[in-house]
């Protein structure tokens, strides 16, 4: 069938969401589909713009399209008798960000009206959908909560997942992110000075900001860790990482309150490897439960002790990785449904 | 610098647009400029076309570029406080076609409030742009006849023109284009009837539909031209294309009022062949001078059989046409420095 993804758009910006939108295009190719991702542009600032990119998207004819699969706010609102939502984000300034620091939308009369405009359109046109999918836990939730509307969880995996391999559970764990504050690689290298067994950290990524790394080598410097931390402190390829990923003893990722659980998660688990995660790192925990295939951590303190128990447990180390690996055909992490419920 | 190229599209259908914002893209990036495309899709149905069109006005990207080029209609519509127009046909319906069978609003109140309203968004939102620039001479006139506009031509150059060059002339005459009614492939089997040398024709490209290739069969059949007309029903690659054009004595081009040269056209002059176009072709006719670099005839079987003919007769003449084909390029600036030097000025 011809399946047009429906995304947002703001100009000379790729994050997540178009990566995600790139690889259903391939996937739906793969299949058999004729697929074409539709971008349309969406700017939230002054925030009445909100609103006329709402009833912009309400006024978009997509002709010649069997089936629509549809990402985020405002381009859900694309009226087409076949829709689908994949459902990435609702405008969590008008939600769960309302209220903190993250709202954008003044708390004036307007902006009060704006926010109830959201509101409203949201438990309006979302019913239109045929069917709801969210690509995490906490997505499904929020929209009960907010908008009394029932989903199914619906992961996306990853592209190609055929390449990632586990050599060895060798003597370093790895942590695979861009290298900025709301990562927390620091808190990482932190806990290395409490690790009492031989486990050495290898932590790779672009750094944000040259700030964000001077912050995480004055602690690497602080607690004499040069011998027992490495850094790469820029983007590395596919076969770079696939490398360190396969002799691995585990992988850490640490990120504060995300909402999906991260590709690196997805990445570790294929490569066999159990992943230690923080308590309030958010979607991570989707995947990760504690004990099993992985370990869910308070603090620095607690994640220097399950380092030291997956460096000197090695059969522990491998039942964690089986488990791991065992988790994501558990959840259906796969194309084959993807593509399934999307296009069914 | 930053620049949006802004256009329309059905979904789907690989038309002529697409491949100019295409184009257009890849030259401003080899030029280094940061690109990213807006393309809406838009569906040509008088019944929701006003709504669309809101839509489009709706988005704003005011503020997400330097410059926004705005291709098809109406993406002009798109509010950029440094737009430029790269305008490359009206909705025609409601314009030059209009009260031809080709109008595809009716003539109710609502179909002419609807149409009226095209209008009144083309004065109003054209004037916006800070430069307008058109595909072709004939866009620049309805601009001006229709909307009181002056637009400057700007002709589109081939995405990849490397690949079309010269070779010696065989025996044939090429006609690569899609098969369909307007583009007359028919006529040219017709002239292969009339012919007095031993030219050959071939015409390659895939039928939009069976009807349109039985009647040129049939005609095959019929006058056992078989030996003569050689017929590659189906779509081309862009090498097979270009091997078959450089191999030709020269290049047929002979729709029925077409607004642009067409790519054809450029692909044969950059291979330095002459190319066959017929009077009432509409936009050929804009860059081919007859007897200089190409050859215009009335259309009809005879007249383009003797042009034909005439290539075969005399294959210097031909290729020094060619030649001319080729300087053409140059005399009129058809290159992208050219595009994108004027597009950003």
């Amino acid at each position: 069938m011809k399946v047009a993804i429906v995304n947002n758009q703001a100009p000379f910006v790729r994050g997540g969401a178009e990566l995600l939108a790139e690889w259903l295009h391939d996937k739906l190719e793969e299949y058999g589909h004729q697929a074409e991702i539709v971008r349309i542009p969406f700017q939230w600032n002054p925030p009445e713009r909100i609103i006329d990119h709402m009833l912009s998207a309400r006024l978009i004819r997509l002709a010649n399209v069997d089936r629509v699969i549809a990402f985020k706010f405002p381009a859900y609102y694309v009226p087409h008798e076949s829709k689908v939502l994949w459902l990435l984000h609702q405008f969590r300034q008008a939600y769960d960000l309302w209220g903190t620091p993250y709202q954008d939308i003044p708390a004036t009369p307007t902006g009060h009206r704006i926010r109830e405009a959201i509101v409203d359109a949201d438990r309006r046109y979302l019913q239109e959908a045929k069917r709801i999918y969210t690509n995490s836990k906490i997505v499904g939730h929020r929209l009960n909560l907010y908008s009394g509307m029932e989903s199914e969880i619906l992961f996306p995996p990853l592209l190609d997942a055929a390449p990632y391999r586990c050599e060895e559970y060798g003597d370093y764990f790895f942590f695979p992110s861009r290298i900025t504050a709301g990562k927390r690689q620091h808190l990482a290298a932190e806990a290395m000075a409490a690790v009492a067994s031989s486990a050495r950290l290898i932590i790779a990524g672009q750094p944000e900001t040259d700030e964000d790394l001077r912050r995480l080598m004055s602690v690497i410097k602080e607690h004499e860790l040069e011998d027992r931390v490495e850094v790469i402190p820029r983007w590395i390829d596919d076969d770079e990482k696939l490398r360190l990923l396969a002799g691995a003893r585990g992988v850490i990722y640490l990120p504060f309150g995300e909402d999906s659980y991260g590709y690196v998660t997805l990445e570790a688990f294929h490569a066999r490897k159990p992943v230690i995660t923080f308590t309030d790192s958010g979607g991570t925990l989707e995947l990760i439960e504690d004990g099993r295939n992985g370990y869910v951590v308070d603090d620095v303190h607690d994640l220097a002790a399950a380092i030291d128990r997956l460096t000197e447990d090695g059969s522990l180390v491998e039942r964690m990785g089986q488990a791991a690996l065992d988790t994501i055909d558990e959840l259906e992490i796969s194309w084959d449904r993807v593509i399934g419920c999307l296009t069914q | 610098m930053k620049v949006l190229v802004a256009s329309t599209y059905v979904p789907f259908i690989d038309g002529g647009g697409r491949m100019i914002v295409r184009d257009l893209v890849r030259a401003l990036r080899e030029r280094d400029h940061e690109v990213d495309t807006i393309e809406i899709p838009f569906l040509s149905a008088w019944d929701t076309m006003l709504e669309q069109m809101l839509a489009i006005r709706l988005m704003d990207v005011s503020e997400a570029a330097d410059t926004l080029v705005a291709i098809r209609t109406p993406s002009y519509l798109l509010r950029h406080p440094n737009k430029r127009l790269w305008f490359i046909h009206h909705h025609r319906g409601a314009y030059d076609l209009w009260d031809t069978p080709y109008q595809d609003i009716p003539a109710t109140p609502e179909g002419l409030a609807t149409r009226d309203a095209i209008v009144a968004a083309d004065n109003l939102y054209l004037r916006e742009a800070r430069r307008i620039f058109t595909n072709s001479q004939i866009v620049a006139d309805r601009l001006r006849e229709f909307n009181d506009l002056q637009g400057t031509v700007l002709y589109p150059p081939l995405g990849a023109p490397e690949r079309f060059v010269a070779a010696p002339a065989e025996d044939y005459v090429f006609y690569p284009c899609r098969i369909t009614g307007h583009k007359r492939q028919q006529l040219a089997v017709e002239a292969a009837v009339k012919l007095s040398t031993d030219v050959r024709v071939v015409i390659a490209g895939a039928p939009d539909s069976p009807e349109q290739l039985r009647p040129l069969q049939e005609l095959i059949d019929e006058h056992d031209l078989q030996d003569r007309v050689q017929l590659i029903a189906r779509w081309i690659s862009e090498e097979e294309k270009a091997e078959l054009i450089s191999r030709s004595l020269g290049v047929l081009y002979i729709p029925f009022l077409e607004d642009s040269y067409g790519y054809v056209t450029l692909e044969a002059f950059h291979a330095s062949k002459p190319v066959i176009t017929c009077s009432d072709s509409g936009g050929t006719l804009e860059i081919i001078e007859d007897g200089v670099n190409g050859l215009i005839t009335a259309p009809d079987p005879s007249s383009l059989g003797a042009a034909m003919d005439r290539l075969r007769a005399d294959p210097q003449a031909a290729a020094a046409m060619g030649e001319a084909g080729h300087r053409t390029l140059e005399l009129k600036d058809i290159s992208w420095d050219r595009v994108v030097a004027s597009l950003l000025g």
